[in-house]
């Protein structure tokens, strides 16, 4: 089990730990956006894999998408773990470009009956600098899993290239 | 469950970089006298908040007192989920929203996370581009609450 990394309070108040529990791969080979007032994306997982001290197994491939906006990530997809066990990830989260571009090549104007460009798709082969900060929800059938429903979760990701992929860390909220 | 993918071996290098909680600020929300009933999910708990304050290096203000408050569901594991929809203003008198997602354990757990809304063009912008974390400490019978933000840097 890690160690507890810990963070002040404000004046004397309690402070807060976390502590590392488990990383996640996304695979992905599309990105799609809707050109709709919130820029509605969908970018499913081909696949990945789950591996740490607290939770080992795999992302069911196409369990679902992340179903994002301009507002953030927005993630609804399915992993089994090592003993079969199905979870259920609801994640919400903020991510930043770190290099003042957009995300978002469709929010452009069209010609009439022009489709939008999905070039949101070859930013997949792009080194993008980017901050991401998931706050995932989890619900574990009851067994060793269940912690997972009763635990918040902060986390981190790093987009990747070649291939496209993501890979997510978590820290329990202790 | 039939589609098949193998991860290639790059995906699960180990990547541990770091999420700082930072101490930013916080809210006493002042709730009226929750009401509950027992609903098909669970037992439903309705909780209006009737004012607060903010307080902190990074905030400080109000929570405006018809803004919302807690939604909260009792489950089968007698864990409580709160969703708490609020509405806040600023010192400067700008409109702020927050919502955030609780659980609260039997055995004292009591953390959230939380995403805010502000105006981008004012000074609180900072807090569109961050998620927080925190704290709830319970007094005064279930009827003051205060939350302890962190924001994950």
């Amino acid at each position: 089990m890690p160690e507890p990394i810990s963070f002040p309070g404000l004046g004397d108040g309690p402070g807060i730990a976390i502590r590392y529990a488990f990383s996640v791969s996304l695979f992905f080979n599309e990105r799609i956006t809707i050109d709709s007032h919130s820029q509605r994306a969908f970018v499913p997982p081909m696949g990945g894999e789950v591996w740490g001290p607290r939770l080992q197994g795999r992302v069911v491939p196409y369990s679902g998408a992340d179903y994002g906006n301009v507002t953030g990530l927005d993630a609804s997809y399915t992993i089994e773990a090592a003993d079969g066990a199905l979870i259920y990830v609801m994640q919400r989260g903020f991510m930043k470009r770190l290099d003042g571009g957009s995300f978002w090549s469709t929010n452009q104007p069209r010609a009439e009956g022009e489709l939008p460009e999905q070039s949101f798709a070859e930013a997949a082969n792009t080194p993008v600098p980017m901050r991401v900060r998931p706050a995932p929800l989890f619900d574990a059938p009851i067994g060793p899993h269940d912690w997972l429903g009763r635990a918040i979760i902060i986390g981190h990701a790093q987009r990747h290239s070649n291939p496209d992929h993501t890979r997510f860390s978590y820290y329990e909220v202790l | 469950m039939t589609r098949q993918f193998t991860p290639p071996a790059i995906g699960r290098k180990d990547e541990l970089g770091t999420v700082e909680l930072v101490a930013s600020f916080q809210i006493d929300l002042e709730l009226e006298e929750p009401a509950y009933e027992v609903t098909v999910r669970g037992r439903r708990i309705h909780q209006p908040v009737i004012g607060g304050t903010i307080s902190g290096p990074r905030l400080s203000g109000k929570v405006y007192e018809n803004g919302g408050g807690e939604f909260g569901l009792v489950r089968a594991d007698g864990t409580a989920e709160l969703f708490t929809r609020l509405m806040l203003i600023a010192d400067n008198g700008e409109w702020l929203y927050t919502q955030a997602t609780a659980y609260i354990r039997q055995d004292g757990y009591a953390r959230f996370q939380a995403i805010f809304d502000a105006d981008r063009q004012g000074p609180h912008a900072w807090l569109n581009e961050s998620m927080f974390i925190g704290t709830i400490e319970e007094s005064g019978g279930g009827r003051m609450r205060r939350l302890n933000f962190y924001e994950a840097i």
